[in-house]
């Protein structure tokens, strides 16, 4: 395995990575560590998860995190309802009479009550290639749930104390993503390799935009490409990310718009900038202006 | 030691003379990174310590700096590092007490840049109040009162109905729901511990050289005290005046005539200025010593920045 050779394994799902990225995620599977994505929402932070997944043929484990999110929500949880059953099943059949409360207690922790969730299942994950652990927008948890993270992440082990320790026999891929609404703390930061994603360069949003997009005209998917390059130029509230290339461009092209003009590029600008204001600043600067530097940003 | 391993070192140790935080752990991985790599070429070199020595976008210029300088040492060959410029839209409250006091670990160069992006109040914040227009100060006076000051919550010991990340059982509740279910608690309750604003302190200068912003501050002031609870607003002349009951008014030129009435140093040269002011909060006077503890502290404006 290279750096190279990741880049071409995720080029083949359909990801275009870079030299940086590829070698982040590269030296994450080499060296068993987890990589923390940093970056502009829409940049492909979580797409990149998938690709890896599909590309190593591992099960994608995705855990959204939220704020309040708790182990029993992340990690484990006990079936209590089903334990509770359990206990008046064997009260009412009998099954309790002579035996000591210790066996009935061991009983009832037992692996068939546990409520495996993300972390759990990526650790304890017998045969088959690593999963693929996303932990999603890790800057929406709380401080708490980071500092959990920092014991999973650093041993790839979890402790439910009734039943004892799961370890991960291989290491999961881990990836972590942040829009940083906060700073991570920096402990969990250090257990991790840091990448922060660009935009990318025009060439390879196009690339990007043509893979992604097969139907639209290449002319099209360039002048597309080229034109959220301008708006990012533009200081927006919310700059467009690579999704909303692609979603811009798959617009267009059910349109049947074969290249990018003023009327076509107005009506449907919803689907690159989600703020009113935005809209309003681009429309006011002239879309007639957005379309010329997009041709001549596409010419070159 | 090999010769790379020493290399190597000494690039994490000029990265820190340069500002970057590069723990040993890091600099161990950096060596486990450039074993992976190998040191054949720039590009790899290059992004095994971008991913293992930098963990915050803000040293990612540092970095570059730093590598740049180092390997031009060892190398002749020049080196341009991928371009890393990039402006970005910070999403952030417009709330002016964000910042509390550094308690969440931001440094001063990490603070996101706010500024307002659209329409009026784009002008409206770059401009002096100094110079403000009648209309402009209407303008003005209509954002303040719709502004709502929050500021960092803290948790609270009260607890309330939910199941947090930390929670208790709700013995109350749970046995109340057991009853639906033929007295067996199939469903839990739980509460945990909610979260309270931090008190808020304002210490407003309304001295001489500082009355064209006193208004447009007091404003500022009653919104805070109006949208939120435990908030103090001090007037700080020649001497402290405490305003929060005579801005705890609804309408907002009410409070602040009151509260121009009350502070009886409002628009007067200091003829001497207050040098203890942390003292005096913290007595009894105006509630309790943990003032000083958990509370924000803001004191504006700052003379330097707008005197005449």
């Amino acid at each position: 395995m290279s750096p190279e050779s990741v880049r071409d394994d995720l080029a083949a799902q359909g990801y275009i990575a870079d030299v940086g990225l590829a070698t982040a995620v590269f030296l994450a599977r080499e060296l068993g560590r987890p990589l923390m994505l940093e970056g502009d929402a829409g940049v492909g932070k979580t797409e990149l998860a998938k690709a890896i997944a599909a590309s190593t043929g591992g099960e994608l484990i995705r855990l959204q995190c939220y704020e309040g999110i708790d182990a029993s929500q992340a990690v484990y949880d006990w079936d209590y309802t089903r334990q509770l059953l359990h206990l008046r099943a064997a009260e009412a059949t009998g099954a309790m009479v002579g035996r000591t409360t210790d066996s009935v207690e061991a009983e009832l922790y037992d692996e068939r009550f546990l409520v495996r969730r993300a972390v759990l299942r990526a650790i304890d994950h017998r045969d088959g290639p690593s999963p693929v652990l996303l932990i999603d927008e890790v800057d929406r948890a709380d401080d708490e749930f980071e500092a959990y993270l920092l014991e999973v992440l650093s041993d790839f082990q979890v402790t439910v104390p009734e039943i004892g320790v799961f370890r991960a026999q291989r290491p999961p891929v881990v990836v972590l993503t942040s829009n940083r609404t906060r700073d991570v703390h920096d402990a969990l930061k250090r257990r991790c390799l840091y990448h922060w994603v660009e935009h990318p360069d025009l060439e390879r949003e196009i690339e990007i935009v043509r893979r992604r997009v097969p139907e639209a005209d290449i002319a099209l998917s360039t002048e597309v490409a080229a034109a959220v390059a301008h708006l990012r130029a533009m200081e927006l509230y919310k700059p467009p990310g690579v999704a909303e290339t692609i979603d811009w461009t798959a617009a267009l092209a059910r349109l049947g718009v074969r290249h990018l003009d003023a009327a076509s590029a107005e009506a449907t600008l919803g689907t690159v900038l989600k703020y009113r204001e935005d809209t309003e600043r681009v429309v006011s600067h002239g879309i007639d202006d957005l379309v010329a530097a997009a041709r001549s940003g596409a010419g070159r | 030691m090999s010769n790379a391993t020493a290399i190597a070192v000494a690039f994490v140790d000029r990265l820190r003379s340069s500002g970057v935080d590069a723990p040993l752990s890091a600099s161990i991985e950096y060596q486990r990174a450039l074993g992976a790599l190998g040191m054949g070429s720039r590009d790899a070199v290059y992004w095994a310590g971008r991913t293992t020595l930098v963990r915050r976008r803000e040293d990612i210029a540092a970095y570059d700096t730093a590598f740049n300088s180092f390997w031009d040492d060892h190398s002749a060959a020049p080196y341009e590092p991928p371009s890393a410029a990039m402006s970005i839209a910070v999403d952030d409250e417009e709330s002016p007490d964000d910042d509390d006091g550094g308690l969440d670990g931001h440094d001063a160069d990490d603070a996101p840049s706010i500024e307002l992006r659209f329409s009026a109040a784009e002008v409206l914040r770059h401009r002096d109040f100094a110079s403000y227009s009648d209309d402009e100060l209407a303008e003005a006076r209509r954002l303040m009162g719709r502004l709502r000051v929050t500021g960092s919550p803290r948790r609270s010991l009260r607890l309330v109905n939910g199941h947090g990340s930390r929670p208790q059982m709700d013995l109350r509740r749970t046995v109340r729901a057991a009853l639906s279910t033929g007295g067996e608690p199939l469903q839990r309750r739980w509460r945990h511990r909610g979260m309270r604003p931090r008190r808020l302190v304002l210490l407003l200068d309304v001295s001489g050289s500082m009355e064209p912003y006193a208004r447009a501050l007091v404003r500022f002031a009653h919104a805070a005290v109006i949208g939120r609870q435990r908030v103090e607003v001090f007037a700080l002349g020649t001497r402290l005046t405490r305003m929060t009951r005579e801005l705890s008014e609804r309408d907002p030129d009410a409070a602040v005539a009151r509260a121009a009435r009350a502070v009886v140093d409002w628009w007067h040269p200091p003829r001497r200025r207050p040098e203890r002011v942390q003292p005096t909060l913290g007595t009894a006077r105006y509630g309790p010593r943990r003032h000083g503890r958990d509370s924000v502290r803001w004191l504006g404006p700052r003379r330097s920045e707008h005197a005449r």
